[in-house]
């Protein structure tokens, strides 16, 4: 058995004595038969809905459309009472699954209604529509990490294929419609992460504001990341702004200075790191927007592991120890394929493959140990 | 802050996707079931990639019922008026959108950018996914025709309701159409199948030190079918010949024709501009085999063939050419075994 093995480990390990691992081992047996239970208990409901849904799938074409929506309708109207009891009756789970499905129930009924009066609306408007209509009862009675993280993702998702065509809609020239676009993109992970560092959200809703921290990080991260690749063409795109070549640049000075305001103003240790890290983003994505800059490949490797760099080295006082060794990792694989780039054609031999073969497992070995030390540095500092 | 209390405020955010989705659903139903209702034919949009994920994607045929530009950025307008023997029949006339204000029509359509507008060229219309493969062979069919209902409100915009195939409504259709099309899949048709034809007419088309390519025509006459080239023809059943499973019996056919008897069936389709004698006849082949391929195309009264795969779809592909027999690989070693001294 797992448990057995793993409490020997840990008896050797000296983590635990032979009495704890007595008491976990019979408090884990107790509970076994009711899990059993619940098991056999979810195969059944699998059952009843998996076949339900066979049976409705089976007929879709000859049901009608008005039956269709009357079921849907009523399905939503069931979930929305369920909801509505679970808040009641402080039921966290009761409440905080049925906000979970009847958000995505309105998406597909937003589908169903496009299907039955053919209305051949696409996934974007659908999205916008669903986002619009089911933010505030989310937002109200949604406190989970589940909830949060559904409605950031599907935030950023809908933004994401819609900004292009909102923007497109305004009545302006197409390069200022451009640098629109750049502002707004560029700043959605700022705010974001600004609107997680409120206190106000954080008293309120502390899984929303854990869901935005995380996904500004990762979206300024994303950002730096992606930046790098800039490198690889010349600042030909600019051009594209016409008078508003400089936008860009001035984009990425401006959330640096916010950031860096940002920084003075919170009190948190983690806040300020995370400020620090937008802000250097911001400054590396500075560099790649600039419009006079040299066209040298190499600088996309550069400013990516300094960047990567730059994102373990802040990773540290905010305990990501996982940030850390990916950091490490990517700069690793990073430095690999700068050497492809640079020995393209001997990849491609059979010596070449053997070689590269070897250094990538001598840079992988040697990562780990990079890893390995910065990780017991960290132990011993938080020891 | 603290959230507030009020139970309205939960209320109306729980209530708000019920109210907008409600009024939606409700709106539309209206739009579906007032206006002007009218009756007008369609096509598919994309041979390619007619049933595109479970819509299928069309057009509607405006030019068939007047004189219609195709002009998506247009800002004319379509004036409809009651066809006299057929009342949901529009006749049709564009008109341009000053003199919309003074126009007489039973329905008026403007432009836009939306789907409720005219002349916005692709259109989707959801469909079941197990009609799916039927509509797509169907809408290649000659002898199918598919048209839509369309409501055309006051504000002139229109509502796509109902799909029909051959005046039925589509669901009413299927079970036809679906036996139809099993039809056609039945037997060895369902097995691509190599025929060899004999050609025509080989002239060079492409002529580089990398690749040579020649057009050629199959010598039809040689295997008794007539018809007029610039003219839509039936389907062409083949059978294979008594002495050789390549080499085909042809006959056109008819309603008469048992289909279940013919081997395979070049399709006369919209696709293919509905005749199967207008499917790409190019061979190519490169280096020293395609200046072999420009020599010999060159030399009058050579027996050419083309080695022709007909798929189940009724599709040719051309795979292989031959001369006297011989592949053309074959040919060119004979050819410098003979010329050898």
């Amino acid at each position: 058995m797992g448990l057995k093995r793993k409490l020997k480990q840990w008896q050797g390990a000296d983590l635990i004595n032979q009495d704890q691992a007595k008491s976990i081992l019979s408090h884990e047996r107790q509970g076994i038969g009711q899990k059993y239970f619940r098991g056999l208990v979810g195969i059944a409901l699998l059952s009843i809905f998996g076949g339900a849904a066979l049976i409705v799938a089976a007929n879709w074409a000859d049901i009608s459309g008005s039956l269709k929506l009357l079921v849907h309708f009523s399905i939503n109207a069931a979930l929305a009472y369920i909801l509505w009891q679970g808040k009641e009756s402080g039921h966290f789970w009761k409440r905080e699954g049925a906000v979970f499905i009847l958000a995505g129930l309105n998406l597909t009924l937003i589908a169903l209604i496009g299907q039955v009066f053919q209305l051949s609306g696409d996934l974007d408007s659908a999205l916008l529509l669903w986002l619009i209509i089911t933010t505030p009862f989310i937002f109200l009675f949604g406190t989970s990490r589940m909830n949060a993280v559904m409605w950031t993702a599907g935030f950023i998702i809908t933004l994401g294929l819609n900004l292009y065509e909102i923007i497109d809609q305004l009545d302006m020239p197409s390069y200022k419609k451009e640098c629109l676009f750049i502002f707004v993109a560029a700043s959605i992970p700022g705010v974001l992460l600004l609107s997680g560092m409120n206190a106000k959200l954080r008293a309120l809703r502390p899984e929303w504001q854990q869901s935005y921290i995380l996904a500004g990080s990762g979206l300024i991260i994303a950002t730096g990341v992606l930046t790098s690749l800039a490198w690889y063409g010349d600042a030909s795109f600019l051009d594209d702004l016409k008078s508003l070549y400089w936008f860009p640049a001035a984009t990425a000075i401006f959330w640096a200075a916010i950031f860096i305001v940002m920084r003075s103003l919170v009190q948190s240790q983690t806040y300020k790191a995370l400020c620090l890290m937008a802000a250097v983003t911001s400054l590396f994505a500075l560099i790649a927007a600039l419009p006079i800059r040299p066209e040298i490949d190499t600088m996309a490797t550069v400013h990516f592991v300094l960047f990567m760099a730059v994102i373990g080295y802040f990773a540290i006082p905010l305990g990501m120890h996982g940030l850390v060794t990916l950091a490490v990792l990517f700069i690793t694989l990073r430095l690999f394929i700068f050497y492809i780039e640079l020995t393209g054609p001997m990849f491609a031999m059979g010596f070449g493959l053997i070689i590269t073969g070897i250094l990538l497992l001598v840079a992988l070995r040697f990562a780990l140990k990079i890893d390995k030390k910065i990780k017991a540095k960290l132990f011993d500092k938080e020891a | 802050m603290t959230i507030a209390k009020n139970k309205i405020a939960y209320l109306i955010a729980l209530s708000l996707p019920f109210i907008v989705l409600g009024y939606i659903a409700l709106s539309t139903y209206h739009k579906h079931n007032s206006g002007e209702l009218w009756h007008v034919e369609v096509t598919g949009y994309d041979p390619r990639d007619l049933i595109h994920g479970r819509f299928l994607r069309y057009r509607i045929s405006w030019s068939e019922y007047g004189t219609v530009s195709r002009a998506q950025k247009t800002s004319d307008a379509l004036c409809l008026m009651r066809n006299a023997a057929d009342p949901r029949i529009p006749s049709i006339t564009q008109i341009k959108a000053e003199a919309i204000a003074s126009a007489r029509c039973d329905s008026l359509l403007i432009a836009g950018s939306a789907e409720d507008h005219w002349n916005i060229l692709l259109r989707k219309y959801y469909i079941p996914e197990e009609y799916a493969d039927a509509l797509d062979w169907a809408f290649g069919q000659t002898h199918y025709k598919f048209a839509v209902d369309l409501r055309i409100s006051d504000k002139g915009t229109l509502s796509v309701t109902d799909l029909y195939v051959n005046g039925e409504v589509m669901h009413k259709a299927m079970p036809a159409l679906k036996a139809a099309y099993s039809g056609t899949k039945t037997g060895d048709r369902l097995q691509p199948h190599t025929w060899r034809l004999k050609v025509k007419d080989l002239t060079p088309y492409y002529v580089s030190e990398e690749q040579n390519c020649v057009t050629y025509n199959i010598d039809w006459p040689y295997y008794g079918i007539d018809f007029d080239p610039y003219k839509a023809t039936p389907h062409l059943c083949f059978m294979p010949s008594s002495y050789d499973e390549k080499t085909p019996v042809l006959s056109l056919i008819t309603p008469q024709t048992d289909q279940n008897a013919c081997r395979s069936i070049a399709e006369s389709t919209p696709w293919n501009r509905n005749s199967w004698n207008n499917h790409t006849k190019i061979f190519c082949q490169s280096a020293a085999l395609g200046k072999f391929l420009i020599e010999q195309s060159k030399i009058k009264n050579t027996y050419f063939e083309v080695e022709n795969t007909i798929n189940n779809r009724g599709d040719f592909y051309s795979t292989e050419l031959f001369i006297y027999g011989l592949t053309l690989k074959e040919a060119m070693e004979e050819s410098a075994a003979s010329n050898a001294p």
